[in-house]
């Protein structure tokens, strides 16, 4: 929205990572989080650290640079930024997808949460159920009666 | 990296000892993962590709039918007819979850298939559905559409729901006498549909927080009197060509107004002789990128150039408080007639806009800040790009967004722009000394050019879309010199490719660093970089320049 760019001196804040790390962050851009927009409001020192618990400072390094991104969503038009998402997301291996999607979960930032979602689930798109076991390593643990049952049971789901 | 220390997992030891094995982490993340968030994967996913994972393991199959939303295609399930619809009805009677947020469906509707769809839509309102999407129309092929198209008719019980928060339908009938009571709805998108003035008047008074309206292919109403106090957001696009003629003389309005309104555009086809806005005293951004269409045939002549320059004079001049506007020209492809190309052209394009610059008559001054054009930026569009900076005093951003112009259509339209300017009188005024084609720099050099266009204020000029086309680029490079040379603030010139840039392309490109700057801070900058430092992408990701 245009009117976000009059950005009045933004106030910064402190995101401690659970390995101790510190971001210091705009707070528009930390509050894309819901969650901590629910802990600033609780909260009466800005001034002292806001601790992410379960995000390594790693991933949350990743998650700031997704908000900051967002953030100032007046200066890109939406095709720039879904191009940038697109490369954010491609970059990442699956491990780093999994925690990244954990942080978003914990830090309810729901862009970022359907963004990771999208990237998997476009990994699952296409693929064979052999091929998505084999990317994402699942291990079948169906024996070949039980898998053969599901197939059957479901011919509309498999036949095509 | 936390990743790195459980990428080799124990209960792998050796078993396998394959390449790919060892490329991928041994650790399946995606079974780690809480049911909540796997679900939300599979929400992204077409119903039967959620269903196939059933088959991945005994996580996956407790969970692809407990997904919150339901998606359905004809085309992705590659099932037709009565199969799709007894495919759905299978579907539905396995899925578990007590609540949906989700159900979409996109098919080729059939009258006898009313009751079937009834069902879906009553068994999503039961499980309080928030986001419903109907798309009922057969596609056949890329963006075709069968005719004649059957409309489905919405159900009754429909018209009463406090759940739902976005309605999209796609050839859908709403009831003629049905009252509407939807307290939560902040999205109604309606296409291909009769939507009259009576149904619209109903939909605002049943939808108290209604935030967005998009009517598409349109037809029905002639004035829009928007008075909601909650409705921001207002898209119409693409008026259906009414079964009457319009003659080119008659007096054929569409009204739009609404004194909340903060987003209006108008684009695709219109089917009228004028186009009125009024009170529409919020807006802060518009975009008005329409092509007036009422005559079919017949030749170009003066009398409608006159009437499009009116036109947009009108609408210009009502909306010049506006803070962004974008305007534009659409369909710019080979597929139409050359006579198509010159129509659509001229409706919204600069070169309407140039000619009223030869008829002495100015734009209104406006105090836009930001400024978005939709045009190829050919050579004949200088004479409206310069009337349009003329008239924005304020302007701060201006964004080109390029809309394709191959060179073969750019000769196409430059043929037909040759034999209709010796056909007609009004544009014989377009004698400018560019048009000559003697030198075709120098429009931009000219002081008269130069001395037009206040450009105090502009800081950015981004350039979207840009095409390898080599030879069509060069009125845009003259542009972007000229801005180069005469803004006195600006701070960046930013071009953004979307695809390969030939060498040629990028050798004229890079002229630009080159050219003596009005403004000591100006930075032009070329994105992605590696399109333009590596434009076959040999190295990806190759550093900055």
């Amino acid at each position: 929205m245009a009117s976000t760019s009059t950005s009045t001196l933004s106030r910064k804040l402190i995101l401690k990572s659970s390995d101790g790390e510190k971001f210091e962050v705009d707070e528009n851009v930390a509050m894309q989080s819901q969650t901590i927009k629910h802990m600033i409001e609780d909260l009466d020192d800005i001034n002292s650290p806001i601790p992410v618990s379960i995000v390594t400072g790693t991933i949350l390094s990743k998650v700031i640079e997704y908000c900051k991104k967002h953030a100032t969503e007046d200066s890109d038009s939406d095709e720039q930024l879904k191009q940038w998402d697109k490369e954010y997301a491609n970059n990442m291996d699956l491990n780093t997808l999994y925690y990244l999607l954990l942080a978003a979960n914990y830090m309810e930032i729901k862009g970022l949460l359907e963004l990771i979602t999208q990237c998997v689930a476009d990994m699952i798109k296409g693929k064979s159920p052999e091929e998505i076991r084999a990317h994402f390593n699942i291990k079948n643990d169906f024996t070949p009666q039980e898998e053969a049952n599901i197939r059957n049971e479901n011919p509309w789901a498999f036949e095509n | 990296m936390e990743g790195n220390n459980s990428i080799s997992g124990d209960s792998h030891g050796g078993d396998s000892t394959s390449r790919a094995k060892r490329l991928k982490p041994t650790r399946d993340r995606l079974s780690d993962l809480p049911d909540l968030a796997l679900t939300h994967i599979l929400s992204h996913l077409y119903i039967e590709e959620a269903a196939r994972t059933a088959i991945l393991s005994k996580r996956f199959n407790s969970i692809w039918n407990s997904v919150p939303v339901l998606n359905f295609s004809d085309e992705n399930a590659g099932k037709v007819g009565e199969f799709f619809i007894s495919f759905v009805d299978i579907a539905l009677k396995l899925h578990r979850r007590r609540e949906i947020e989700r159900f979409s469906v996109q098919f080729g509707y059939d009258f006898m298939f009313s009751s079937p769809v009834d069902d879906w839509i009553e068994f999503a309102v039961k499980k309080q559905v928030k986001f419903l999407y109907l798309d009922l129309i057969e596609k056949c092929g890329k963006n075709r559409v069968r005719f004649p198209i059957i409309e489905y008719k919405l159900p009754e019980f429909l018209y009463n729901n406090q759940n739902l928060v976005e309605l999209v339908t796609n050839a859908c009938k709403f009831s003629t006498v049905w009252l509407i009571n939807w307290s939560s709805l902040k999205l109604l998108s309606v296409t291909r549909t009769k939507v009259d003035e009576e149904l619209i008047s109903r939909v605002l008074s049943g939808c108290p927080v209604l935030e967005t309206l998009e009517l598409r292919e349109w037809i029905g109403f002639d004035k829009l009197k928007i008075e909601s106090g909650s409705l921001r957001v207002l898209k119409i696009v693409e008026e259906k060509q009414p079964s009457y003629f319009v003659h080119p003389e008659d007096n054929c309005f569409l009204e739009v107004s609404g004194p909340n309104l903060v987003s209006l555009e108008v684009s695709g086809s219109l089917y009228r002789t004028k186009l009125r806005l009024t009170d529409v005293g919020c807006l802060s951004n518009a975009t008005m990128n329409f092509e007036i269409m009422p005559q079919n045939h017949g030749p170009k002549n003066s009398r409608y150039v006159v009437r499009d320059q009116d036109i947009i004079r009108e609408v210009l001049g009502s909306l010049c408080f506006v803070k962004a506007l974008t305007i534009g020209a659409l369909r710019y492809n080979e597929t139409l007639s050359n006579v198509l190309f010159f129509q659509g052209y001229m409706t919204l394009s600069p070169l309407a806009v140039s000619t009223c610059e030869a008829y002495n008559l100015s734009f209104p001054w406006s105090e836009r800040r930001s400024l978005t054009l939709c045009i190829p930026m050919l050579q004949w569009d200088h004479f409206g790009v310069a009337s349009l900076l003329h008239s924005s005093p304020c302007l701060e951003t201006l964004a080109i967004r390029l809309s394709y112009c191959s060179d073969t259509s750019a000769s196409k339209i430059l043929l037909v722009y040759h034999e209709t300017k010796c056909r007609t009188s009004v544009e014989c005024a377009l004698e400018h000394p560019f048009s000559n084609n003697c030198d075709e720099g120098y429009y931009w050099k000219s002081w008269s050019t130069i001395s037009k266009c206040p450009l105090h204020h502009l800081k950015t000029v981004k350039v979207i879309g840009f095409l390898e086309s080599c030879t069509s680029m060069k009125p845009l490079f003259q542009f972007l010199e000229f801005l180069l040379r005469n803004s006195s603030a600006l701070l960046e010139i930013v071009i953004q490719a979307s695809r390969y840039v030939t060498q040629g392309t990028i050798d004229e490109a890079l002229k630009l660093l080159d050219v003596p700057t009005a403004s000591p801070d100006v930075v032009v900058q070329y994105e992605p970089s590696h399109l333009w430092v590596d434009p076959f992408n040999v190295h990806q990701k190759s550093a900055l320049v």
